[in-house]
């Protein structure tokens, strides 16, 4: 067994190297202490040692200025002092060679056992950019230089031989005056040392690469006069954003119906196959439907991380974040909080799960934070439910509808509370490392599927297997406390598998959501919803809706007993409508009501799922439980506000 | 004897001093360039060196956000993007 790690600057092809060598070979951990991911992978050498590989996180220098670069200095002042890595992979990219190979000289001079990889050797040709990789090794003491072509693979032969027959080199010279580790908190010696490793960098290329003709204005710099033109910018992003949405919202539901019928037959299937009794229901309503829960989201955050990824690979992403920056940093976020933000129009778990390219914590813990106030799909049924029950019919001009007016209101109302919640988190969370957004925009250049493909992989795989855990845990609970109550069925109920009349409390099988705990925890907490002027049974949905919000329809179906597709079938609806206030027979849904319930929808945080990704994303149940409760307390005022004014 | 306005006005009526103005990357418009002189003591001077820009670098602004912020600079071949506020950092040869 050997250990390799792979390290560089970001964006030089080094997660390409990382893929190529090990498919789907691959695992995500974490770094002990910070939430940043740690990629292992696997593979076979021919000669059959296997090796295992750490993609360690791009980063400029040693000199750690996030959570990113800490991990890498860790690593590295770790290696020195036990050493387990056989080898270090530098991965550079062969057009930016001058500012690559900063981090390398500091690698070298810690005399760790390393190896060059030159990427892109195909646009270096093209720009007959020149490198003698033989001249390059002979300046560092023999190390290996291979060149390798990240599309092809070609190259990648050399670096197995090199892995394989893998000897130390010792460090012939040094580049910087001091080793790095010595000068970790002393900015006017990293300053110094650093100029000092450019100069010497910059005498060793002058012998080794003859620079290309840069007479001519290259693609990517003619492309960037639209992509942030100050109209054309906005527009382009603007289009890419809707026709995203189109897709998600049109593609998307197809599978995730195929997953939620498929499920409940298979459900149905096992309920029938197994014996009767708790075993089976536990399996058959509370497994089976939960695990469906976790899968049925898995079309959205594929979709949405298949475009996110081939937006991150065309080098389209940092054009975004440029012309968005000034835009939202006076609401505590950052350039990088705008994809996030914006996918989770669709969905908030992609879009927290995509919070991972903010290199600042604090503007990434924010961005994460407010994501599931932006309204999301599941939010919609919600809304149009409402809409339809107490808005009434009304148009302007013959164009402006008075119900579609209120549905856009929602969505501007999640964008400016998430906004306005930002600036103010932007003063109660503290951070230790400066905001900053000096960042490389790479060229533009066409995505490769396969590693398209890996990364959405990757993210479903996380989801599923981090996130999944919790919501199957919620869900079982969730199923329990639906389906059992604390005392006996009322005699009506009676049947001839449990014909228990025992009045004595215990745990009770029960048909009907209003006798289950749920029911009663429903009806216990009507005193507190009451302000809100909802009644036991919204009570009902509100618990079981922490699911997700798209379930508060099935479960108001469930307790009126009618179908719950209002769209076509409108008994939901009407009986909706029908229902009377007890005390004082006044309609339970009207104006006042309705709106109180959709403020409650807009703020509160009616998702699992969401509740698990963050909890999966920031490493600790602190951040989450933070969530639930702030949007929960805004809910309730908001809720509460409504409905005093409007009654 | 030569009338020293900025004098002046700093003892006789307490204005807040203002330094002389130096010759900083923000200040630059796009499409021009400038040769790094120094860079500033800040919390960030030392990753802004890391990504090149040296004292005796040539850099160009190759084009800005809407609203002038953030900007886009090429760095021996490669494009740096920064706030105007990262930028002020960056000194400039007059």
């Amino acid at each position: 067994m050997r250990k390799i790690a792979i390290t560089g600057n970001p964006n030089t092809g080094k997660s390409s190297l990382f893929n190529q060598l090990t498919g789907l070979r691959q695992k995500v951990g974490n770094f002990p202490g910070v939430t940043v991911d740690k990629k292992t992978g696997f593979f076979k050498l021919k000669s059959g040692t296997d090796v295992e590989v750490i993609d360690l996180p791009g980063t400029y220098s040693i000199f750690p200025q996030s959570d990113d670069e800490r991990v890498v200095a860790d690593f590295v002042q770790q290696q020195l002092q036990r050493p387990d890595i056989d080898l270090f992979v530098y991965v550079a990219d062969e057009i930016n060679l001058e500012r690559n190979l900063l981090l390398f000289t500091q690698l070298y001079d810690l005399g760790l056992p390393l190896v060059v990889v030159l990427t892109m050797p195909d646009i270096a040709a093209k720009r007959q950019l020149k490198t003698d990789k033989q001249l390059f090794s002979q300046e560092i003491g023999g190390i290996p230089v291979i060149e390798i072509n990240g599309r092809t693979g070609e190259g990648l032969d050399q670096l197995y031989q090199a892995i394989e027959s893998h000897q130390a080199v010792k460090a012939t010279r040094k580049f910087g005056e001091h080793s790095p580790f010595d000068i970790l908190n002393q900015t006017e010696a990293q300053l110094n040392d650093t100029g000092i490793r450019y100069q010497e960098i910059r005498r060793m290329l002058a012998h080794i690469q003859r620079p290309a003709e840069n007479n001519r204005e290259n693609i990517s710099r003619r492309i960037d006069r639209i992509a942030v033109h100050p109209v054309w910018g906005y527009a382009i992003f603007l289009s890419i954003l809707f026709f995203i949405f189109q897709v998600i919202y049109h593609i998307a539901s197809y599978p995730m119906d195929w997953i939620d019928v498929g499920f409940l037959q298979l459900s149905q299937w096992t309920k029938d196959m197994m014996p009767e009794g708790i075993f089976s229901d536990l399996i058959s309503q509370g497994i089976i439907p939960g695990v469906g829960g976790v899968l049925v989201f898995i079309p959205q955050i594929a979709l949405l991380f298949f475009f996110l990824s081939l937006l991150e690979e065309s080098g389209y992403m940092s054009r975004v974040v440029f012309i968005m920056d000034k835009l939202v940093r006076p609401f505590g976020l950052n350039g990088k909080s705008v994809v996030p933000l914006m996918s989770s129009v669709a969905c908030a778990i992609p879009g927290i799960m995509s919070a991972r390219g903010i290199s600042s914590w604090k503007d990434r813990i924010i961005t994460i934070m407010v994501a599931p106030l932006m309204s999301c799909s599941a939010r919609i049924p919600v809304y149009t439910l409402l809409i339809a029950l107490v808005i009434p019919d009304y148009q302007w001009l013959g164009i402006i509808n008075l119900k579609g007016m209120v549905l856009l209101g929602l969505y501007m109302l999640g964008l400016i509370s998430a906004l306005v919640v930002a600036a103010i988190m932007k003063i109660f969370i503290k951070s230790t490392s400066p905001g900053y957004l000096i960042m490389e925009m790479p060229e533009y250049k066409l995505p490769v599927w396969k590693y398209v493909f890996l990364h959405l992989w990757e993210k479903v795989r996380i989801f599923v297997v981090d996130a999944g855990k919790v919501i199957l845990a919620i869900s079982i609970v969730l199923w329990a406390l639906a389906s059992y109550g604390p005392y006996h069925r009322p005699s009506e109920y009676l049947t001839e598998q449990n014909p228990t009349d025992s009045s004595s409390p215990g745990i009770y099988k029960v048909n009907d959501l209003e006798h289950s705990f749920i029911g009663k925890l429903g009806h216990g907490i009507e005193p507190l919803i009451k302000p809100l002027g909802y009644d036991w049974k919204i009570g009902i949905a509100l618990i079981t809706s922490f699911a997700a919000r798209e379930v508060f329809v099935g479960s108001m179906a469930t307790i009126y007993s009618v179908g719950e597709d209002f769209e076509e079938d409108h008994t939901l609806l009407e009986r909706l409508r029908q229902e009377k206030k007890v005390e004082s027979g006044e309609p339970q849904y009207n104006l006042a009501s309705g709106i109180s319930l959709m403020l409650f929808y807009v703020y509160a945080m009616q998702c699992m799922a969401t509740f698990a990704v963050v909890k999966r994303e920031t490493r600790s149940w602190k951040w989450p439980l933070i969530q639930l409760v702030y949007m929960g307390i805004m809910a309730y005022l908001a809720a509460f506000t409504a409905y005093q004014l409007l009654s | 004897m030569v009338f020293n306005k900025r004098l002046y006005s700093k003892h006789l009526y307490r204005v807040k001093y203002v330094p002389p103005k130096h010759m900083d990357l923000s200040k630059l418009e796009t499409g021009e360039s400038g040769i790094v002189k120094s860079l500033q003591p800040h919390q960030l001077s030392v990753k802004l060196s890391e990504m090149g820009l040296l004292p005796g670098r040539k850099i160009t602004v190759l084009f800005k956000a809407p609203f002038g912020d953030p900007i886009a600079i090429d760095v021996g071949g490669y494009v740096l993007s920064l706030r105007r506020s990262e930028a002020q950092i960056i000194t400039l040869m007059d």
